[in-house]
């Protein structure tokens, strides 16, 4: 390998178009050298914008020509496409989630051993500022012990021409779940390690859930919910109790902390600064290049990623207990059509 | 609950909007009916996706999008409309994207089309009871003449083509997703640009949106349906109850209120002195409103003079007090148009015995139940 890494890029769409290259263009290592997506005049625009030399349909053609890929696939590709690069040793970022079963996810990893290619899960929030400041303080029990969490996320599609794979119901990942919650259930695990138990509900009737909740009793004995849903606004946050304080972190704002010391009555809300954001006109985007600058340090450096493949197994496995333990979410009373109560 | 629509094959256009919504969640939980759902964009459809639905990607102005959609179907219930857009879009989408799903179904071989309306089509003389027998109106927004238009289409290929068609007019549906009598009334009580007319003593239709899809249902599939409209109606309340319940939701005990007198007195001021001066007038309230509208004549010259005359800056600085002098310390007033002061003092009642004695339509849920249910959805979605 040369003193860049020739990165190709799989699936042309929104989130690789706003975030990713933009932030190939920060990274002095890389060298973005083909696009590839079924909308061939996607990958040509793209292309054209960023003078990428290459763009094709068929990711094949990148096989023997690139060292690296990014996969932003449709959910339920993930885990093939990627599975083929590791096989030819090609080192792989793959955008969440890692894979829609826990087999596929397996398969993965050991494509990825048996080649020695590296294998990194987009799992842009553990870049974050304020949660990498979460994962140190409870590593080094800087808030005490943490007595039990509450988290809640939600997004609204409403207005927004989204893909269609994120409402077929015989497309496997396509839900809430899958979507929000495989960052959500990632950064909990990140930050509280493995889980003991696990209870879930959510509110799909033969479709795609739009709202789930989850009961969760961690190793460490740290109990929480989670609150995911597409339909309603959420408060986006994570709450952390301990014995003496709560930590607001929001899950969506990367450089905000509030902290309430509940002996002293005092709220705190804590601004984090960075100087190297400065140069972005998105704050996320400092996100998305960080985890560009970790994927192609791990490639160069021979070290293991921040969100490696092995550690965001984790909640592909919590992903799939919470269907095998699933129950259905009550109805709520205007859900209910007068005839269903009177029978 | 009508099981003579379980295993058929229906196809719902605005599936992804408040009635059409509603609609497929009682076709597929209550009647056991198989859904495709025509989607514009794919975003909205989270809410019915949860449900056992095809969802297929489609446009009212898109003939061949329909075509395909109608294959194989039943029925369609027709509840998409033109809702953004200029004057001429909203009408294309209700008149020829009407024209469209009914041709659609025409040449897929669908049973039966049922068409949602309006009782805005009726030409009323805001006094009397009116049926499906009184005229369409002659005058209104685009939403009501292209409505017209559209139900005109729907007559026409019943008449020359023989497809089977029922039009439903119902009238202020409220509940949850409800965007116009629900969400926008909460939202303006909320930034303070509610006002109610004469108190709120003009006559409401209101009805809960779970009886009107109940009644769609029952359309689908009545024998002597065919070709005929109804009105879809429970029982007639005033604006006052039927607001009192969202200000209340909302605690609010006072909100402005405009009699009909002062309304009028504004609109010769502004009718003397301009829109912008009037509006001022307006934000002086009830009790001084005749004496100001008297006294902005002389104002309004002085204040026309100095707005035609000069450069904008030199303008606005010497508006300055004029607008101060206009201006207390109270929640500004809107003016309603015309057109809602006719609708919110109108004593028009709507008539639904035809929907009653020929579909056996019998609706189910009281004001009272259908409000708290409706805040329910709101303290849920957090809009209070």
């Amino acid at each position: 390998m040369g003193a860049k890494v020739r990165l190709g890029i799989i699936g042309c769409g929104a989130v690789v178009e706003s975030y990713h290259m933009p932030a190939t263009t920060k990274i002095k290592e890389v060298e973005v050298v083909a696009l590839v997506d079924k909308q061939l005049a996607r990958a040509a625009d793209l292309a054209a914008s960023y003078n990428v030399p290459c763009f094709t349909q068929d990711y094949r053609e990148l096989f023997g020509h690139v060292d690296a890929v990014l996969i932003a696939l449709p959910h339920a590709l993930h885990a093939s496409v990627s599975t083929a690069f590791l096989e030819r040793g090609i080192h792989v970022l793959c955008e969440k989630p890692m894979a829609t079963t826990v087999r596929e996810a397996v398969r993965m990893l050991e494509a990825a051993r048996l080649t020695q290619a590296k294998l990194a899960i987009g799992m842009v929030r553990r870049f974050f500022d304020n949660a990498r400041y979460i994962k140190r303080g409870l590593n080094a029990g800087l808030f005490g012990p943490v007595e039990r969490f509450e988290a809640e996320d939600s997004v609204s599609f409403d207005g927004a021409d989204i893909p269609e794979f994120y409402l077929r119901a015989d497309e496997p990942g396509a839900g809430v779940l899958f979507d929000t919650g495989s960052h959500l259930l990632d950064m909990l695990l990140w930050w509280f390690e493995d889980v003991q138990q696990v209870n879930y509900w959510d509110d799909n009737c033969g479709g795609v859930e739009a709202n789930c909740y989850l009961e969760l009793e961690m190793k460490s004995g740290v109990r929480g919910t989670v609150e995911l849903s597409r339909m309603r606004r959420l408060n986006n946050v994570i709450r952390i109790l301990t014995q003496t304080s709560v930590i607001e972190v929001p899950t969506l704002k990367m450089q905000s902390l509030r902290l309430k010391d509940c002996q002293l009555d005092l709220v705190m809300d804590i601004s984090i600064e960075n100087p190297k954001a400065n140069s972005f006109d998105n704050p996320l985007e400092v996100c998305f290049a960080r985890q560009m600058q970790d994927f192609v340090n791990a490639i160069l450096q021979d070290r293991s990623p921040t969100a490696p493949g092995e550690d965001v197994l984790r909640s592909i496995r919590l992903i799939e207990t919470c269907q095998a333990v699933r129950q259905p979410l009550a109805k709520p009373e205007w859900e209910c059509f007068p005839e269903e109560e009177a029978a | 609950m009508n099981k003579r629509l379980t295993g058929k094959t229906v196809l719902v256009t605005g599936a992804t909007g408040f009635i059409g919504g509603r609609l497929v969640e009682r076709l597929v939980s209550l009647e056991g009916a198989r859904v495709r759902a025509l989607v514009h964009t794919m975003g909205n459809a989270v809410r019915i996706a949860r449900l056992p639905v095809e969802l297929i990607r489609g446009d009212l102005l898109d003939l061949d999008s329909l075509r395909s959609a109608a294959q194989g179907c039943d029925v369609i219930f027709h509840c998409a409309y033109g809702s953004s857009g200029n004057d001429e879009e909203r009408r294309q989408v209700n008149v020829d994207g009407t024209r469209n799903v009914l041709q659609a179904a025409l040449e897929a071989g669908v049973r039966r089309v049922v068409h949602f309306s309006t009782v805005a089509v009726h030409d009323v003389d805001h006094s009397g009871v009116v049926d499906e027998t009184a005229p369409y109106a002659t005058q209104g927004d685009v939403y009501t003449l292209s409505k017209i238009e559209a139900e005109k289409v729907v007559f026409a290929y019943q008449r020359d083509n023989g497809l089977e068609v029922v039009v439903l007019r119902p009238p202020v549906v409220y509940g949850p997703y409800a965007p116009y009598w629900t969400v926008a009334q909460i939202e303006c009580i909320k930034n303070g640009n509610f006002t109610l007319v004469e108190d709120g003593q003009g006559t409401c239709n209101p009805i809960y949106v779970d009886d009107v899809v109940a009644a769609s249902t029952l359309a689908a599939v009545h024998p002597g349906a065919d070709g005929e409209a109804f009105i879809i109606a429970n029982n007639p309340t005033t604006w006052r109850e039927v607001f009192g319940y969202y200000l209340q939701m909302v605690g609010k005990s006072q909100v402005p209120n405009w009699e009909m007198a002062e309304w009028q007195a504004v609109r010769r001021a502004q009718r003397i002195v301009g829109y912008r001066l009037g509006r001022q007038v307006a934000r002086l309230g009830s009790p001084r409103v005749r004496q100001i509208a008297r006294q902005a004549f002389l104002l309004g010259k002085v204040y026309k003079l100095i707005s035609n005359s000069l450069p904008t800056r030199l303008k606005r600085q010497m508006l300055a007090p004029f607008e101060r002098l206009y201006w207390q310390k109270r929640e500004p007033q809107r003016i309603p148009s015309p057109a809602e002061m006719a609708f919110f003092t109108a004593r028009t009642v709507y008539d639904g015995r035809k929907a009653r004695e020929c579909l056996g339509f019998q609706p189910r849920v009281s004001l009272d139940r259908g409000m708290r249910l409706t805040e329910e959805w709101l303290n849920y979605k957090g809009l209070l």
